[in-house]
């Protein structure tokens, strides 16, 4: 009997880690699954002409085993520094946009899909300003626990200018604000400068600040980035980039000391014989004495008091007299 | 004595003078990542119109621009040239929470990691589609904390520290970097059921490479709180500037 019992023990003993093998790789916990995202490109401009088609191919990556969908989403600009705010409405010029793919699956998370883009614009259509997000988002994932379902979504933005590209359009804008303190002892001086557009049409930024030296005539030109000032919207503009927090628009003196006087130029676009935007700011103008010698000349004025004070008690002390 | 004096201020002068410590701006455009433009007249084939194919008889004019008949196309940004790709990762797809238990906080968390090159930078909202609602019993909800202040809403921060302080809410915490919005006290998730516009949770105003914050959840019950299981999703929306 003995002898039939051990060979039941380890087919039990099989039949178990079995189980327990089955029951680990079908109840793993969702919690395990991340959800990635990639799209290329980043950021797209187009200036297209009515009853024209555009095409673009998107390079988009995520991960296996969750559905994503990719559909375009009308945005407005948010703030004054570039960030959006998609919308939940679907205005009518979304219908012009196809995806060659609307559903993606990915069979291995690295795999890149590319999808196609068409763009037809109808040839009856108000030239104006028409933009919208690429979106890809990720599809929930269903269970019946207590907690949260996550989802996600990465946004591209498009921006699609419709005008005839061969005449194209003035642009109307502003600028709404330029300025600096008027007391500067530390290097850089930032300057605030914020442009509105009021009308249909994006420009850019492209242009530069002329700084003037009151006292030696010199003339500098800090160049500004060409950002995207899109319709009916503020910008604020800065000439540098990849700053840790908050990017500004800065100018470094070469001078220890001086008045200057500083104007906002804006043309745009930059490149053409064709003018379709110049703005200049009324000047300002503002002092700069650099940091240390600010402090000598308090230190200086320090001394100065002091011996004063001292040489006066020394006047006036009982023994002398 | 009025020397010793003199000198005595003329020391503390010296000290003061060199141990001011200049106030610094970043300067931190890098060259890396900034490309004026050319003329490379060369071109990629990803751009195609009906009236030109740019694949065939056009080019790129400069880096990212291509023009034709038709259109004019600019990928990416004019003025910074980055090969750094626009990634989002959210660690994880779901939070269970398990069984919840009288007066025990539970908490979990999210980790979102964000890769941009954006010249402007990102940013990521979150929002959830209503409060924790119960499955059987719908419109009963775990409702979202007020804190131990009541100061807590999806837009104010505050103290939750107290186990009778009931609800659910989240914080953050920076992991890589410096991108989280708040890093203390707890904030409810702003409702989308209730029309509160989706907040930022995570942003950087440049380029980032594996910015990564952690989301902690926190859950609490109090002894009135209906029995079953209770879920709400929650969106996390990552955008490029433009």
């Amino acid at each position: 009997m003995k002898r039939y019992k051990t060979p039941s023990i380890i087919f039990a003993i099989f039949m178990l880690t079995i189980a327990c093998y089955i029951f680990m790789a079908t109840n793993n916990p969702i919690k395990a699954e991340q959800i990635n995202f990639q799209i290329d490109p980043m950021l797209l401009q187009i200036e297209i002409k009515p009853g024209s088609q555009f095409n673009y191919e998107y390079k988009v990556s995520g991960s296996k085993n969750i559905e994503y969908i990719i559909q375009p989403k009308a945005f407005i600009p948010k703030d004054k520094i570039g960030n959006l705010k998609s919308l939940n409405e679907t205005p009518d010029f979304l219908d012009w946009i196809d995806y060659s793919k609307t559903e993606i699956y990915f069979n291995n998370d690295k795999e890149i899909i590319s999808v196609q883009m068409k763009i037809n614009v109808p040839i009856e259509v108000e030239l104006k300003d028409y933009y919208f997000v690429t979106s890809v988002s990720s599809k929930e994932i269903e269970n019946n626990q207590t907690g949260n379902i996550l989802s996600g979504e990465i946004q591209s933005p498009v921006l699609l200018t419709i005008e005839d590209i061969s005449k194209p359009s003035a642009r109307n804008g502003k600028i709404s604000s330029f300025n600096t303190n008027f007391f500067n002892s530390q290097k850089p001086i930032n300057f605030d400068l914020v442009l509105e557009n009021t009308g249909d049409l994006l420009f850019k930024s492209s242009g530069y600040i002329e700084i003037q030296n009151l006292i030696t005539k010199q003339i500098t030109k800090e160049n500004l980035l060409p950002q995207n000032v899109l319709a009916h919207s503020s910008r604020q503009i800065f000439n540098t980039t990849q700053t840790d927090k908050y990017p500004y628009l800065t100018w470094y003196p070469e001078t220890l000391f001086g008045i200057f006087k500083a104007e906002a130029k804006i043309k745009y676009p930059s490149t053409s014989t064709v003018n379709l935007l110049e703005l200049n700011s009324v000047p300002i103008y503002f002092i700069y004495i650099d940091f240390y010698l600010l402090i000598l000349i308090l230190t200086l004025f320090f001394f100065l008091v002091t011996i004063i004070i001292f040489k006066n008690r020394r006047s006036y002390s009982p023994l002398q007299r | 004595m009025q020397k010793k004096v003199l000198i005595f201020i003329l020391l503390l002068a010296f000290i003061f003078i060199f141990s001011f410590k200049r106030a610094k701006a970043f300067e931190a455009q890098s060259e890396n990542f900034r490309l004026d433009w050319g003329n490379l007249n060369d071109f990629a084939g990803q751009k195609s119109s009906d009236n030109y194919s740019l694949v065939d008889t056009g080019g790129q004019i400069a880096p990212g621009l291509y023009e034709s008949d038709g259109f004019k196309a600019m990928i990416g940004f004019e003025y910074l040239y980055s090969i750094i790709p626009f990634t989002f990762t959210i660690s994880n797809s779901a939070i269970d929470f398990g069984t919840l238990s009288i007066d025990t906080p539970k908490t979990d968390t999210t980790n979102l990691i964000v890769t941009s090159g954006a010249a402007h930078g990102y940013q990521v909202t979150a929002s959830e589609n209503n409060q924790l609602d119960n499955l059987a019993y719908p419109g009963t909800y775990i409702e979202d904390t007020r804190g131990d202040n009541l100061d807590i809403t999806y837009l104010n921060n505050g103290d939750w520290n107290i186990n009778t302080t009931y609800g659910f809410g989240y914080t953050l915490a920076n992991i890589t970097g410096t991108d989280a919005e708040f890093t203390s006290g707890y904030k409810q998730f702003s409702d989308e059921s209730n029309s509160e516009p989706e907040q930022i949770v995570m942003n950087n105003i440049g380029i980032t490479q594996g910015s990564e914050v952690q989301v902690t959840y926190k859950i609490n019950i109090g002894a009135t709180q209906e029995s079953g299981t209770y879920q709400n999703r929650i969106k996390y929306i990552c955008t490029g500037t433009f």
